[in-house]
């Protein structure tokens, strides 16, 4: 008997007071208000984000809600506005690399994005109002909604085949992306077509959402995403993303550095020589060597301090057509500014945190091409927390890192070089309640 | 005839056009047109990778997408698992987390261009033209990125279009150690018996300027991915001293291609295309064909494709007053190749191929046997020098083949037939000049073996060309 373990829905969760096991077949990895989910003789419940959702759970939204359910093999459905969909059953094998699942779609719009249940034979089982359909390999579009004057239909987005059947009997097939199975004014027929553009630009919209909300996720998730994806103006005093892990993992004693990330838009920034009010925004990463002295500080809430420098620098072989580049700043004359929040921690198994470095930076300007120079350099504070539950001693705490990237041709195709950031620090770990 | 014959060996006068002729077609393809290459844009750009860079290992994957179950509101793993998964190939599970963060924050036009950069690279370019819409509409897109968006939108309109055309002009200089193939020693033997060849027949440099013109055509049936296509391939050259060798030369391939979905096998086709071209040498007339040939293509993953071809010619040799005795070559030749190419990274590919090829003739002496095998890398990498408008590619490949006669040529011996080996090696070095012009550079040596002397030689050849793509 094969000893490993069929994954019927991902998950197990033991939920309500009466001891029923009920089986949770994925998780809601966003939604935007509302979506509410309504299991089988029980009452119904709004969804938020990180709710599992449970086997033959019907999950509605009304007209501005949008959902994203996530499977445990990497399959999606994102659910549109005023749309129903039940997943009936979810199967995955893991050590088979196999998945099967089956769900039924009522009105609305819907997108499948298969994960393994795609990739395996009748993997991917959708019952909708037009028949069952049958998804090989990819992403497909459905549009059960008539909004807009639209037939019923279902696009093939990319993948290898989507069959349309009723009892058995296969009435339509798709083989080609950018084609879809349209019901015809009948109700009864079915034909293929191109998929019109318009057809996918207003899914686009119906499962983007609209502004002002959030998938539900935490409102500094959302900052990240806007910050992450609008780098080349960050909000001021705007966290870089990605720098605040909320599960930190092992960080005591690592070596070596972990890799600080340099963004090539920030580059395109700085190597342009008419950018003297831009600001550019290092987002680093790294871990650090933490070597204490002192007494042990059994638990409690501790924090570090400390100082160092960095230096920025980058070596090119050309830049701006062989001329001179230039960069300027916005912290003032020749200066620019360096915010990086590092993980911290744990320490040990049970400790957590984290740290915020910063600094500031003179410029040089008009470096000829050829030549590496260091570009800036300053003293920069570290400050930290971590939570101390496992015994860290008190004392000195010091690190570096030392990071080049190459740059990134696309955005400025004049210049071919490195550019890279490093630094090192010295520190004191100071336990708060000795 | 005697004479004519050991003084200009025929078999190989239109193989130099041939393969400057096939350069420019692979250049062209490579080069495409204007579209944007979409293997070669990032997928998650670097610059939104938030922490520590993992390898894009399965246990890492597995890693971030339970963490990622476990806490769909967390960016930075949503981020890294989309990095990973791009990176590992799984395009769809990069875009089923960005369309997640797109429902965080669904106005951004960066967010909405990697949407577009990732179905773009699918192939589902309808898709990836709403994505840049969408971005060069958000409040916050950068007139950088409405420019990158607006390429990338012409190229999914080239790629959807109805009707699409691609091409190219070649225009170039090249000189060869051994423009006329020559016997690399004035003697050789015929029937055991010394004889000196005539200075036309031995190795001779010369210097050629040529021309290649490609064109592809498709027209898109609308029925699943059926299409029509045609090529036309034309060469010309014009030799400093051998004018012999001046040749004109053209072939076009015509026919449907199918889309073999329909039976089930995905990502793949087969085309069947009828096949016609003439070759001039000097002005003489020299070589008319007429074909059909079939090609089936498959894409075994984005990045790896095979094609397995057959085709049929019938070539009819014309005499001329130069070449008064080349019509006996006059037969049917079929030609069964397969190929693979396969992008490693960004930055480099592979590929190979082998042929069989039978070729027959009015006589048993111009009948043949052929097999061969190549096999070359592609590198392409940022310009060391401040020349061009873009990253520089490099290419090295390399084959052998082995040609055997089916029956002796008694002016060379009575029992023994001719048998042949070759062994090649090409440089190609590329440089774009301009959005749709290329600077080339090519070396290349030859060596040919051959039990009859006549056929034993050495060329090493370099030229320098400009290609305009279109």
């Amino acid at each position: 008997m094969r000893s490993s373990v069929v994954l019927i829905c991902g998950l197990l969760a033991l939920l309500g007071t009466s001891g029923a096991v009920a089986q949770s077949v994925g998780v809601a990895s966003a939604v935007n208000q509302s979506a509410m989910g309504i299991e089988p003789s029980k009452a119904s419940r709004t969804m938020v984000i990180g709710d599992q959702v449970i086997h033959n759970e019907k999950i509605e939204t009304d007209g501005k809600g949008l959902l994203q359910i996530l499977l445990a093999d990497g399959t999606s459905f994102t659910v549109g506005p005023s749309s129903s969909i039940v997943i009936d059953s979810f199967v995955y094998d893991p050590s088979a690399n196999t998945a099967k699942v089956v769900a039924t779609l009522g009105k609305g719009v819907f997108r499948f994005i298969g994960g393994r249940t795609s990739k395996s034979p009748d993997g991917a089982v959708l019952n909708t109002p037009v028949g069952t359909v049958g998804i090989r390999g990819g992403i497909s579009d459905l549009d059960f909604s008539g909004h807009g004057g639209r037939p019923f239909h279902i696009d093939m987005i990319f993948g290898d085949s989507i069959t349309l059947s009723h009892f058995g009997q296969e009435l339509s097939r798709i083989y080609q992306s950018g084609y879809s199975i349209v019901l015809g004014p009948d109700g009864q027929h079915f034909t293929i077509v191109k998929t019109p553009p318009g057809w996918t630009e207003s899914f686009q919209h119906a499962l983007a959402g609209p502004g002002g909300q959030h998938g539900g996720a935490p409102h500094n998730s959302t900052t990240k995403v806007e910050t992450a994806f609008n780098q080349t103006s960050p909000a001021p005093g705007s966290t870089p993303p990605g720098t605040t892990p909320s599960d930190p993992t092992q960080l005591a004693d690592v070596t070596p550095p972990n890799q600080p990330v340099i963004s090539d838009t920030t580059w395109a920034q700085i190597n342009n020589s008419d950018l003297a009010n831009s600001e550019a925004t290092y987002l680093g990463q790294f871990s650090y060597t933490l070597s204490a002295t002192g007494s042990v500080v059994p638990t409690d809430y501790n924090s570090f301090t400390g100082t160092g420098d960095f230096g920025l620098y980058y070596s090119f072989t050309e830049h701006n057509g062989g001329g001179e580049a230039t960069f300027a700043a916005s912290d003032g004359p020749g200066g620019f500014g360096i915010n990086m929040e590092v993980p911290v921690g744990p320490v040990d198994a049970n400790s957590t945190g984290a740290a915020t470095y910063s600094g500031s930076a003179t410029a040089y300007t008009n470096v000829p091409a050829g030549d590496s120079y260091i570009y800036g350099s300053g003293p920069f504070n570290v400050q930290g927390s971590f939570n101390n539950a496992g015994g860290v001693t008190a004392g000195a705490t010091s690190g570096g890192f030392d990071y080049t990237a190459p740059l990134y041709q696309g955005e400025n195709p004049d210049s071919v070089g490195t550019v890279g950031i490093n630094g090192s620090f010295t520190g004191t770990l100071q336990p708060k309640n000795l | 005839m005697l004479r004519a014959r050991l003084d200009h060996p025929p078999a190989r006068l239109w193989r130099a056009g041939r393969q400057i002729l096939a350069l420019a077609v692979a250049l062209a393809a490579a080069l495409g047109a204007n579209a944007p290459a979409a293997t070669a844009a990032p997928i998650v750009p670097e610059s939104l990778v938030p922490a520590a860079r993992l390898a894009p290992t399965p246990e890492n994957r597995h890693m971030l997408f339970q963490k990622m179950l476990a806490d769909p509101g967390n960016v930075d793993i949503a981020l890294q698992y989309a990095e990973l998964s791009s990176q590992a190939g799984d395009i769809e599970g990069a875009i089923s987390t960005l369309e997640r963060l797109l429902i965080f924050a669904p106005k951004l036009a960066r967010l909405n261009f990697e949407l577009g950069m990732l179905y773009f690279r699918l192939g589902s370019y309808d898709v990836a033209s709403a994505y840049f819409k969408s971005a060069s509409e958000a409040p916050d897109a950068t007139p950088e990125l409405k420019a990158q968006a607006a390429a990338y939108l012409s190229g999914a309109d080239v790629q959807t279009a109805a009707d699409r055309t691609l091409g190219s002009l070649m225009f170039g200089a090249r000189y060869q150690s051994n423009a006329n193939g020559g016997a690399g020693s004035p003697w050789i033997y015929l029937n055991n018996v010394p004889f000196e060849l005539n200075s036309t027949a031995q190795a001779d440099p010369d210097a050629n300027g040529f021309a290649a013109a490609t064109m592809h055509f498709t027209h898109d049936l609308q029925s699943q991915g059926d299409r029509l296509d045609a090529d036309v391939n034309l060469y010309g050259s014009l030799y400093d001293k051998h004018d012999e060798l001046n040749t004109l030369a053209g072939e076009v391939q015509a026919g449907p291609v199918f889309n073999l979905g329909r039976f089930g096998l995905s990502n793949a086709t087969l085309g069947i295309h009828g096949i016609a071209g003439a070759v001039r040498l000097r002005g003489d007339p020299y070589l008319y064909t007429l074909g059909l040939g079939a090609v089936a293509t498959h894409s075994f993953d984005p990045l790896t494709t095979a094609h397995a071809r057959v085709d049929f010619r019938y070539e009819e040799f014309m005499d001329s007053d130069l070449r008064p005795d080349v019509s006996s070559m006059t037969g049917g030749r079929t030609r069964v190749s397969v190929d693979v190419q396969h992008e490693i990274n960004p930055i480099l590919s592979i590929n190979a191929a082998t042929y069989w090829e039978r070729k027959l003739a009015e006589i048993g002496q111009d009948a043949d046997w052929e097999v061969g095998v190549t096999t070359g890398v592609t590198v392409r990498f940022p310009r060391p020098i401040p020349l061009g408008s873009g990253p520089w590619s490099a290419d090295l490949s390399g084959g052998l083949l082995e040609r055997k006669y089916d029956t002796p040529d008694p002016t060379f011996s009575a029992t023994d037939a001719r048998h042949d080996h070759e062994a090649f090696v090409q440089g190609v070095l590329t440089v774009p000049i301009a959005p749709t012009w290329s600077a080339i550079a090519t070396v290349g040596y030859r060596r040919a073996l051959s039990n009859y002397g006549l056929y034993t030689y050495n060329n090493a050849s370099g030229s320098l060309a400009v290609l305009k793509s279109f």
